[in-house]
């Protein structure tokens, strides 16, 4: 019997619904693995990691507000906002450096709220919400430093002591590991945890699944949203200022478009966009595959012209596989 | 008589699974021809395959004599079978003359020929004594007009071979015996009609010849005439059901105490001044027509709809501003009518269909306790015996009477005294009808549970109610217990032939507020 079941598990590793895309990230890795030396090698992993880890720290929030059924195209705009407006704390505003990073996640956890109540309690739809928001909260950084350069250093920073920590944040490393690694994988593990494993996430999943359904089983459908939505600007929200920490540089533009690279990782993981389906080990997958994508095609020379087309065509192909696979079963 | 479709031994299979085996039998001209069987029993697939949706692994169909692979739905429509599929497929954002002319336009020149359109739609409407205007959107019209509209058109294609799967499932009395008259009328200009439906009562009144299909499995073709509506149920079943189809009503165990009493009700116009008290270990059968305001009784009751007027007391308790949370913990559950829509999530698994009520007892401080979600559903799996093949299969791919015992168990998991049901065996096959019947009967007899059960169907009706309350227009129409309860007489209520019919009226409003949500 135990026996049994223990194989029961194994054929469903197999049968999972990130198998798909985990094949295609094998054959990608493969691929450059053969075509170039530079690929496999620590330096170069550890590389795509890094260069991965905002990208999936958001990844991780968009996973959450696509399930619940809502869509966010804000993530980008924010992401610039926070970690312009945490530098300007820093600087010119003379706050230590932690105020700083706490005020930078909460102005990203409110503009989550906002997208949120509009959604919700307004009842427009997310993809007009955020749309707007996009547009306001680019035009707010761009506003606000007047189309200049904020940037972060022991000279403009008041909180000399701080500043060291920050820095370290964005650019140090434990043995040979960035420090971004741990903080991309500590979001994984935390999104893992709420997503998979607590009430809200289930309820996220029913309310993806059947609004109507999760309201007459009493479950507050328009807070589970809103959630969704103010975890995924906090996220921005630190995803900016990690950026910060790492450029030490920030202006009005810094994020531009982004969230359509949140959007397609998370696509590409296997997240439906109808709602109710969706993962965080699929959001992972999705994230490497864009990384590795974009590495891989830097070492073996295609231009960024070329990267661009081939991650516009993995998003199709990725889930025109899922379709696909969805209409066999 | 010529037989214009030949089924010659057609099969046909979904990943490993046969959905029809070695099929074959004969359809004449000018008939109606019914085709009864299980949900599953592959009378969909088989109509699916004539009507070019899907095709065949193995076997043929021999169409007016000669082998014809259909293959597609334009080259059905070419060979002149058209089908009006169960959940209708037109476009809501369109008007009447739009929907019934999609694909074949008149034109003038290239550009549409509205005014033609429209003329020759209100000619059609009104041949068939459809009230309807044909610019109106058909947003605007409720499912039984949709539906007539989409029979409509499938006649005005001038099909050789109409199909029409489920056509009664969302058509009132008056509308379903209007439908019968067109489909007679078209017999009489020899045009061959397959029916499909679970309503034998209706079969036996339009249908011919009946075939009976079992997973999958031609069992045989007989005359209307000659069969009993039991012959064909043992057909249908395998075994003999109308034993267990005895009668639920056993007043011996209502006690005097109320456990529920409406007073003055009202929800907008949809429920007008409701009064009635359910007794404790009570079967309480409601019946009305759609429109009738049955659902919204019972919605507002529950608390997912707010009540204008009127209170509602629970055990003695008053109940101000209810909400389904408050309802639950008052001792209330519901099943809801649409189990799509309204009930289950088909995203999820059977154990999270199950336990998601009940954060408390599936999670500690919000963190998920798979292992007693499992063990919460298991008990339900066993006691309602639920024929899964993994508990962490999601609930879409059940059929339809394990996923109404799904939606069932989570009512029961919240330990109700009182559980309202409705439509408790909507979409569900004769077998598990059985058994949902059974599942009530026990549920009262050891858990002493007093029952709500809101009905179309009138057997049903009167097969479960100790009592029944007869709803009409939002209002009680009428009230019957023990002998009295019987079909004419809760039809009479129903279409409250005292007073006057305002019925067409409230449906269409009672749609219209359903669609905003």
């Amino acid at each position: 019997m135990e026996n049994a079941l223990a194989l029961k598990e194994k054929k469903n590793v197999f049968r999972m619904k990130e198998a798909g895309v985990l094949i295609a990230l094998a054959i990608l890795f493969l691929f450059f693995c053969l075509t170039t030396d530079s690929f496999l090698t620590a330096q170069n992993l550890l590389n795509i990691l890094r260069q991965v880890s905002l990208l999936g720290i958001m990844t991780v929030g968009m996973t959450m507000v696509l399930v619940t059924g809502e869509f966010d195209l804000s993530v980008g705009s924010t992401f610039g906002m926070t970690g312009m407006l945490a530098g300007i704390f820093m600087t010119s505003g003379g706050m230590p450096v932690w105020l700083s990073i706490l005020l930078g996640i909460a102005i990203g956890l409110g503009i989550g709220l906002v997208n949120g109540l509009l959604v919700t309690y307004a009842k427009i739809p997310s993809f007009i919400v955020t749309l707007g928001m996009l547009n306001v909260a680019r035009g707010f950084a761009l506003v606000v430093t007047g189309g200049l350069v904020v940037a972060v250093n022991d000279k403009t920073a008041r909180d000399v002591a701080g500043i060291e920590s920050f820095f370290f944040i964005g650019g140090g490393k434990v043995g040979e590991i960035p420090v971004m690694i741990f903080l991309f994988i500590a979001v994984i593990a935390v999104g893992f945890f709420l997503l998979h494993r607590t009430i809200i996430g289930f309820w996220m999943k029913a309310v993806g699944g059947n609004a109507s359904a999760a309201k007459a089983v009493g479950i507050n459908v328009n807070l589970v949203k809103i959630t969704g939505f103010a975890i995924l600007g906090a996220l921005a929200g630190l995803a900016g200022i990690i950026n910060l920490a790492f450029l030490t540089n920030v202006q009005g533009t810094t994020g531009q478009g982004m969230e359509l690279n949140v959007i397609a990782a998370t696509v590409i993981g296997g997240t439906s966009v109808s709602g109710g389906e969706g993962t965080i080990l699929g959001a992972v997958i999705g994230v490497l595959l864009t990384g590795v994508l974009n590495n891989g095609l830097i070492l073996i020379g295609a231009s960024s012209f070329i990267q661009t087309i081939c991650i516009g065509a993995v998003i199709i192909g990725a889930v025109a596989i899922d379709v696909w696979t969805r209409k066999k079963q | 008589m010529a037989s214009i479709i030949r089924f010659e031994h057609i099969s046909k299979s979904f990943s490993g699974v046969r959905a029809l085996d070695d099929v074959s039998f004969d359809i004449e001209t000018a008939q109606v021809h019914a085709l009864v069987g299980e949900n599953g029993a592959g009378k969909s697939t088989l109509m699916n395959i004539l009507s070019g949706l899907l095709t065949q692994d193995a076997g043929s169909i021999i169409y007016k004599g000669a082998e014809t692979k259909i293959g597609t739905p334009a080259a059905a429509r070419k060979h002149g079978i058209a089908t009006v599929f169960q959940e209708l497929k037109n476009c809501d954002n369109l008007t009447v003359a739009e929907n019934i002319f999609l694909g074949r336009e008149y034109k003038n020149g290239i550009r549409p020929d509205w005014r033609g359109m429209n003329e020759k739609a209100q000619e059609i409407l009104d041949s068939y004594g459809i009230d309807v205007d044909v610019r109106a959107s058909l947003h605007s019209l409720s499912v039984a007009q949709k539906q007539i509209i989409e029979i409509a058109k499938a006649i005005d294609l001038n099909a050789d071979v109409l199909i029409l799967d489920e056509p009664t499932s969302a058509l009132t009395v008056n509308e379903t015996k209007h439908l019968f008259e067109n489909i007679r009328r078209l017999k009489e200009q020899s045009v061959t009609i397959i029916f499909i439906s679970h309503r034998l009562d209706e079969i036996f009144e339009i249908a011919d010849v009946i075939s009976v299909l079992r997973s999958g499995q031609y069992l045989g073709t007989h005359k209307a005439a000659d069969v009993s509506a039991n012959d064909i149920i043992r057909m249908i079943a395998g075994k003999d059901l109308m034993t267990q189809y005895a009668s639920v009503a056993d007043r011996d165990f209502i006690s005097p105490k109320k456990v529920l009493e409406v007073s003055s009700l009202s929800r907008t116009s949809l429920v007008r001044d409701v009064s009635f008290s359910l007794f404790e270990g009570e079967i309480l059968g409601f019946y009305g027509l759609q429109g009738s305001g049955r659902t919204e009784l019972m919605e507002t009751i529950f608390g997912t709809q707010k009540k204008t007027a009127g209170s509602i007391r629970v055990f003695d308790h008053d109940i101000q501003k209810s909400t389904s949370r408050k309802s639950i913990r008052g001792g209330l559950s519901m099943l809801m009518e649409e189990r799509k829509t309204n009930g289950l999530f088909f995203n999820m698994s059977v154990n999270e269909n199950i336990a998601i009520i009940h954060e408390g007892k599936i999670s500690w401080h919000g963190v998920l306790n798979k292992r007693s979600m499992k063990r919460m559903a298991s008990a339900y799996i066993s006691q309602l015996s639920i024929r899964c093949s993994d508990q962490r299969q999601p609930v879409g791919k059940l059929s339809g009477g394990n996923q109404q015992k799904v939606a069932l168990s989570r009512c029961l998991s919240t330990e109700p005294s009182i559980l309202i049901l409705d439509e408790p065996t909507r979409g569900v096959d004769v077998g598990a009808k059985a058994e949902i019947y059974e599942i009530l009967r026990r549920l009262r007899k050891e858990n002493h549970i007093s029952m709500i059960v809101v009905s179309s169907e009138l057997p049903e009706v009167i097969m479960l109610s100790d009592r029944v309350l007869v709803m009409h227009n939002g209002c009680i129409t009428g009230e019957l217990q023990g002998d009295e309860i019987n079909e004419k007489s809760i039809l009479q209520y129903a279409f409250n032939e005292t007073g006057s019919n305002t019925h067409e009226e409230v449906s269409y409003e009672s749609d219209k507020e359903r669609a905003r949500y």
